[in-house]
């Protein structure tokens, strides 16, 4: 059916969000409310440099740097205290972040509604009677690419065991010769990149403000929870799974805001069902 | 012999509280090192000061002739020391094999891990039969061989080791033990170890006894049966217990 | 301590001036002003309400905005079906308290981050979904006709400083009652919580319910206010403001919240030129905040006159007898049931516990006769903590059986076994550190407070005065018996270590208990205060008709306190018997000296 093609393309945006987020998380166990606006930022500058006669392929560049800039600054002068503070302080500081950097975007671009042009050009095609364009796909095949990449990375290279070991024994993972706040900066640097290529490619599909990043940061982490909150797997298919239940849910009811109630449904039930998410472990 | 580790008149602690009272103590290339004492006089400080995760106060730190006692942890696994945590002493959520990968990080450039991982897996065959296994669901023996396998990795000329014995069955702990010697006779490797349990001293050749964050004696060679004594009086009370540490 | 409880009276008496003072100010100010005051008093009672939940009882709501909004359309409904006026208020708080209750059940389940995942999604259905109510023609508007007492804006603010005052008596009461302090366990040691009686999922929808009132009578005064109530008012963002005015403010100060929220609220409504801005500064410091200075303007609050601390009760006669102390917290003598074995007050027999795999316990047996001190050793893992987690409920065992008194344990739940005259010590302190010592003493008690419920909580009752005063007497017994008067006030992780474990033990004998089960208390303790320890153990002992089970490394000490003594080795009983039997048992003196190995033997 075409709303189920329509809900696995519009939801693997989320779940590009939702498997940066997860990242974020296994490799330094904070709850980072500010990481899609993080990448927003990336796509606010980005924008206007467009908007200012920049060719957008640069613009699309710089909008890439920014955001891991960002993410960069956030670890090292935040971040780093904050590992032996409470888990609810951290998440008050990281919305404390994404506050910032909202209220600065409001300040400087304005609240008006805004579109970003696809990066890489754009054309469509038909699937029954579904318009389907190329900057859909690519956000899809980007978000499929990025799971398997993280997974593979987590799993198999020197850097992942790394990753890993530093989470889970930071001492011991000094003791084994790893720079614990240099690997966890990475994780962050890493995820500011996908969360502005993220930023950008959605915004070349939807239209965009200041406000937008909020409503797409609640399905990102919807979707990360539904997975497990530690299973870049899961937050992928999490994602998949918000956009296909919404998709459904507005092709059946054109009653307004019943995708947002249809989702939390979804999740309070599962949580409930099953706390530690679709593939979560027992760590969780 | 040239001395491996030095460490003078050092001063440590946490937050306010001084544990370590200007502790000097030196131990010498091959050598197995024992400090004995019972909980909470400083031993495990004293550890984490020489492995750099700890920065003392004052007095100075010395390994393989360069001065340590301002570097981190990472830096100084890299000059060639390795250190077994107390309990678990292992990354619970990895595989065996992970684990080990994990220690190889330090080895230095040019040894290829792979062999290294092989070799090590050969020396502990227990280890090599669970080498898929989580480290997690291996008991608390088997966790402890790991952690000094883990260490083993980086092939270090000095081995820090806190309380190998701890949890462990007295028949366990003979394993260890062993082992530990086995290691620095064919590695020449020198141990440094912290202890509670005084059977340590068997395969010791040099023991410092530890009272209240201050080094209370230092005995080598024929003088460690007094030790034993002695520190049995200390640790049980009763009087067969220093029978039996007479023997 | 004093000169705390005199800072304490003048900062309620200047409060009451405060009040009056904005009263008598009503008269001579515009509509404007009480208009603006208005929203002031809504917003900080807003906020309150996340100081509830988040200060008092550590859980997130990410969404808050939701359920001031349904109080807000509850109000409005209500008064559209003709319900008198204070009515619609209440009945709006008591739907909001509902609906937040049920928002709130799945942190029974899963933990605080993600519960902060559920409220935020659940404060955008309440804005795009709930309140705009799609099936309806107005875009979710609803109008609110003003009664005939209050049609001004300056009534509602009159209205409104009664609502805020009501509130902060119903938060006072809460604090100074066993449901605060019940909240503060979840809070900072939801593991012991338990332990003491706390059923810890009650509490935590008790939180959300609390919490959901007090947002609900802030959207009910709203309502009234703006005369109209829309979906725009009560969004994501509002939601996530109110996080950062309690996080400025202070988690768990209900005068920074105060403070924050009427600087905020304030701020935006007076100064709109620099208003873009104020997001950005309240951003900053809500980022900061946290890094910097955790306690928020709480911290620069506590410190002023201006502000009272919790007060300090029942200390109108100055000294108390040790006699009298000893008197008070002395367990009742109790009979013991014939079915029983006159001298044996806890039987373990053949107890095992599995942790999957792991063989923690196994084919433990034990006897602890009354009036005896009885020592646990064995190196560390053997077991010995496993044992009083097992007898306390903490862990469940897979084979045999434990009873009490002639009571089997094992089929009580955790909470349920605080009551039964057993108290304990942990291994890590079991207090709460940002509690002080008396706050900690009171709360030691949680499972005799059962006397009085919410209600009577809430109006104070004489029958929850009568209770409290008693739980009082026996915390001041407590430290008095103790030696610990001096530390009343101090917070526990202000301590010194020795003295965090002799608060512990006062807060266990608090209780009044038959049996005293303590944990290492000599742990990290120097060797004249252990000794000091020890001694007033023994005395203790005859003092309060004290049974005592003590986990210790020290053996010599435990000599030299204990009349008979259990040494575990490896989850198992490797030996028991009278101190002298257990010192020279061959089997012991092995685990802790040792056996011979050569050292050229070949590797096994």
């Amino acid at each position: 059916m075409t709303a189920i093609i329509n809900g696995i393309l519009s939801g693997s945006a989320y779940s590009l969000i939702a498997v940066g987020f997860v990242m974020v998380y296994k490799g330094s166990r904070i709850f980072n409310l500010a990481h899609a606006e993080i990448g927003a930022f990336g796509l606010f500058i980005a924008w206007y440099l467009q908007q200012h006669k920049t060719p957008i392929l640069i613009a699309f560049v710089i909008g890439i740097i920014v955001s891991t800039l960002v993410a960069i600054i956030v670890e090292r002068t935040l971040v780093r205290r904050l590992v032996d503070r409470t888990p609810l302080a951290a998440l008050a500081c990281t919305l404390g972040v994404a506050f910032i950097l909202a209220s600065y975007e409001f300040i400087q671009f304005g609240v008006n509604i805004k579109t970003f042009p696809p990066p890489f050009g754009t054309f469509s095609f038909n699937v029954g009677n579904l318009t389907v364009t190329s900057s859909r796909i690519m956000i899809f095949v980007f978000a499929a690419a990025v799971a398997v990449g993280l997974a593979i990375f987590l799993k198999g290279t020197k850097f992942g065991l790394e990753v890993t070991a530093a989470v889970s024994d930071k001492t011991l993972a000094r003791l084994s010769g790893i720079r614990v706040d240099r690997t966890r900066m990475f994780v962050w640097a890493l995820a500011g990149a996908t969360s502005g290529i993220a930023a950008m490619l959605i915004a070349s599909v939807n239209t965009f403000t200041p406000l937008s990043t909020t409503l797409v940061l609640i399905r990102g982490l919807t979707a990360a929870l539904l997975g497990g909150l530690t299973s870049i797997t899961g937050a992928f298919v999490g994602g998949i799974t918000i956009g296909v239940v919404e998709a459904l849910v507005t092709a059946h009811t054109t009653v307004q805001g019943a995708d947002y109630t249809a989702v939390f449904i979804v999740l309070l039930v599962a949580l409930l069902l099953r706390p530690q998410g679709i593939f979560g472990g027992s760590e969780a | 012999m040239p001395s491996v580790l030095d460490l003078t008149d050092v001063r440590a602690g946490y937050g306010s509280a001084e544990v370590l009272h200007g502790i000097s103590i030196s131990v010498n290339e091959g050598e197995v090192a024992v400090i004995l004492g019972a909980n909470g006089v400083g031993k495990t400080t004293m550890l984490r000061c020489v492995a750099g995760l700890l920065r003392p106060w004052s007095g100075r730190i010395s390994f393989g002739g360069k001065v340590v006692d301002r570097m981190g942890a990472e830096k100084i696994v890299r000059l060639g020391l390795g250190m077994v945590p107390g309990p678990p002493g292992i990354f619970r959520d990895m595989s065996v094999t992970d684990n080990l990968r994990v220690g190889s990080f330090a080895l230095a450039k040019g040894k290829k891990a792979d062999a290294q991982l092989e070799r090590i897996l050969q020396t502990f065959p227990i280890l090599n039969q669970r080498r898929t296994q989580t480290a997690g669901s291996l008991s608390g023996g088997e966790q402890r061989m790991l952690a000094i396998a883990r260490s083993l990795m980086s092939e270090p000329t000095l081995l820090l080791v806190d309380e190998p014995s701890m949890g462990l069955s007295p028949a366990m702990v003979s394993n260890v033990l062993r082992l530990l010697n086995e290691v620095r006779k064919e590695s020449g490797v020198t141990i440094l170890m912290a202890e509670q349990n005084v059977g340590a001293l068997d395969i010791a050749d040099r023991a410092y006894v530890i009272e209240k964050g201050r080094v209370a004696r230092e005995d080598q060679g024929a003088a460690l049966e007094q030790t034993r004594a002695d520190l049995a009086r200390a640790y049980l009370g009763g009087h067969k217990a220093v029978e039996e540490a007479k023997r | 301590m004093a000169l705390k409880r005199r800072r304490a009276k003048v900062g309620a008496a200047l409060i009451i001036v405060a009040f009056g003072a904005v009263l008598l100010s009503l008269t001579f100010t515009s509509q404007y002003t009480g208009y603006v005051l208005g929203t002031v008093v809504v917003t900080a009672i807003a906020i309150l309400s996340l100081n509830l939940l988040m200060g008092y009882a550590g859980q997130v709501s990410l969404g808050q905005a939701a359920f001031v909004g349904i109080g807000a359309f509850g109000a409005a409904q209500f008064a559209t079906w003709n319900v008198p006026f204070p009515l619609t208020i209440v009945l709006g708080a008591l739907l909001a308290a509902l609906i937040a209750a049920i928002v709130g059940l799945p942190s029974l389940r899963i933990r605080g981050l993600q519960v902060a995942a559920t409220t935020l999604a659940f404060g955008a259905v309440a804005e795009y979904f709930l309140f705009a109510r799609p099936w309806t023609t107005n875009a979710g508007q609803v109008t609110v006709t003003r009664p005939h007492i209050v049609t001004t804006d300056k009534a509602v603010l009159l209205t409104g400083l009664i609502g805020l005052l009501i509130i902060l008596i119903i938060d006072r009461q809460i604090r100074h009652s066993r449901v605060g302090r019940a909240f503060f366990s979840v809070r900072d040691r939801e593991d012991t919580a338990a332990a003491r009686g706390v059923k810890v999922g009650q509490t935590k929808v008790q939180a959300y319910a609390f919490s959901g009132f007090y947002a609900g009578v802030a959207g009910g005064l709203f309502a009234y206010l703006l005369q109209t109530v829309s979906p725009p008012s009560f969004t994501v963002f509002t939601s996530l403001g109110y996080v950062a005015a309690v996080v400025i403010g202070g988690l768990g100060s209900w005068s920074g919240a105060i403070v924050s929220g009427a600087i905020f609220a304030s701020i935006s409504q007076l100064l709109s030129g620099i208003a873009t801005y104020v997001p950005i500064i309240e951003a900053s410091l809500l980022t900061l905040t946290p890094v910097l200075r955790p306690e928020g303007l709480g911290f620069i609050l506590n410190r002023s006159i201006l502000i009272p601390l919790p007060a300090v009760r029942g200390e109108k006669s100055d000294e108390l007898e040790l006699s009298k102390a000893i008197e008070l917290i002395a367990p009742p003598k109790r009979a013991l049931s014939l079915s029983v074995p006159t001298r044996s007050l806890l039987i373990a027999k053949d107890v095992g516990v599995r942790f999957g795999g792991l063989v923690a316990l196994h084919d433990v047996s034990m006897e602890v006769r009354r009036g005896e001190i009885v020592g646990l050793i064995g190196p560390n893992g053997a077991g010995k903590s496993t044992f009083f987690n097992a007898v306390g409920g903490f862990v469940k065992p897979n084979t045999g059986s434990i009873h009490y008194r002639g009571k089997d344990l094992l089929a009580l739940p955790t909470h349920a076994r605080a009551g039964l005259g057993i108290a304990r010590t942990f291994q890590q302190v079991g207090l709460s550190g940002p509690q002080t010592v008396w706050e900690n003493m009171m709360f030691a008690q949680h499972q005799l407070a059962i006397g009085y419920g919410l209600t009577s909580a809430l109006l104070s009752t004489p029958n929850m005065r009568t209770v409290e005063k008693e739980l009082q007497m026996r915390a001041r017994a407590a430290l008095e018996v103790i030696g610990l008067t001096d530390y009343t006030d101090e917070r526990v992780l202000n301590l010194s270590h020795g003295n965090q474990r002799l608060a512990e033990v006062a807060a266990a004998l608090a209780t009044g208990p038959e049996l005293l089960m303590l944990d290492e208390p000599f742990a990290g303790v120097g060797p004249e205060e252990s000794e000091q320890l020890a001694q007033r153990l023994t005395e203790l002992r005859e003092e309060l008709d004290l049974t005592i089970l003590v986990i210790e490394h020290d053996v010599p000490l435990v000599a030299s306190l204990c009349s008979y003594i259990y040494c575990f080795a490896e989850g198992g009983m490797l030996a028991e018997g009278s101190p002298d039997e257990v010192q020279n048992n061959q089997d012991v003196i092995s685990i802790y000296i040792g056996e011979p190995i050569e050292k050229e033997a070949a590797l096994a």
